[in-house]
């Protein structure tokens, strides 16, 4: 397995108060690094959404088995490489893992704006809303 | 200039001679979400998710796109018959596992599988135009996943 970081995040298999790692997987986080430096520093902005995302989707993908997708809000983000700047409003920010917790995309999304902590199309492009959860 | 929690991480990583992943300015394969991402700037973005294979990324302030994703590469890839059609793509020696593709094919593959909307011609479009040269247009799928 490459060497990952990994950071504490709400199970989404068991999501009544367990928890469990998501990893950044090392060869990406270098990618990042080297080759998209905003990407890089948008990684602290992935790493607050995961710490207090404000929903959790299950089934990203039409053609790839499972995943998750943790949407937040972030207070700010990176506009540029180490410069921060506050989070937009029509905007929220989605963080895309894996069946095995690998973090492997985080980017803003357009917002839905009768439900602003949701992305713009989000009764449809997922397999379905699983924290908070739905009574 | 700012810290960044990962900077000691990534510092080891260089050390041990991990392959990076990743570009900007031509397609990359990524394996951990089966997906291609195209950026041609560096510039703050956005996603428009046209359809299930497509999101278009914006320009966060002038909306201009500045790239793309496709996603679930290998159900398109499947798509493709190794001893069938003329393909742009590169088969491995034993003839079963396609090696590396161009972003047009998967492009082209992606549009044919959904209905011909105005917002999904508008989407794939708007990709099409922020590919970059030809030459750069291969996608390498192989030594991503090893």
């Amino acid at each position: 397995m490459t060497k990952a970081y990994g950071l504490e995040v709400i199970d989404p298999r068991n999501v009544s108060g367990g928890r469990t790692t998501a990893w950044f997987p090392g060869d990406l986080t270098l990618g990042f690094y080297k080759h998209d430096s905003l990407q890089y520093w948008n990684i602290i902005t992935a790493r607050a959404v995961l710490e207090e995302p404000r929903v959790i989707f299950e089934g990203v993908r039409e053609f790839n088995t499972g995943g998750w997708c943790y949407v937040g809000r972030p207070e700010e983000w990176y506009i540029r490489p180490s410069v921060k700047h506050p989070f937009p409003d029509h905007l929220v920010y989605s963080v895309y893992l894996n069946p095995a917790m690998f973090v492997y995309h985080f980017r803003a999304d357009e917002a839905d704006l009768a439900r602003p902590d949701y992305p713009l199309g989000w009764s449809k492009r997922y397999k379905g809303q699983i924290w908070p959860t739905i009574s | 200039m700012a810290d960044h929690f990962l900077d000691e991480f990534v510092k080891e990583l260089e050390s041990s001679g991990l392959e990076p992943l990743g570009a900007i300015g031509e397609p990359w394969y990524n394996p951990y979400g089966d997906c291609v991402h195209l950026r041609i700037s560096g510039d703050a973005y956005y996603g428009q998710r046209i359809d299930e294979f497509l999101t278009i990324y914006r320009h966060v302030t002038s909306r201009r796109p500045i790239g793309f994703q496709i996603k679930g590469i290998a159900a398109l890839i499947k798509k493709l018959q190794v001893d069938g059609l003329r393909i742009e793509a590169e088969v491995g020696e034993d003839k079963r596992d396609i090696e590396k593709v161009s972003l047009s094919t998967l492009l082209l593959l992606a549009y044919d599988e959904g209905e011909k909307t105005p917002v999904r011609l508008s989407g794939y479009t708007d990709a099409i135009r922020s590919r970059p040269p030809a030459d750069c247009d291969d996608i390498d799928l192989v030594s991503a996943a090893s």
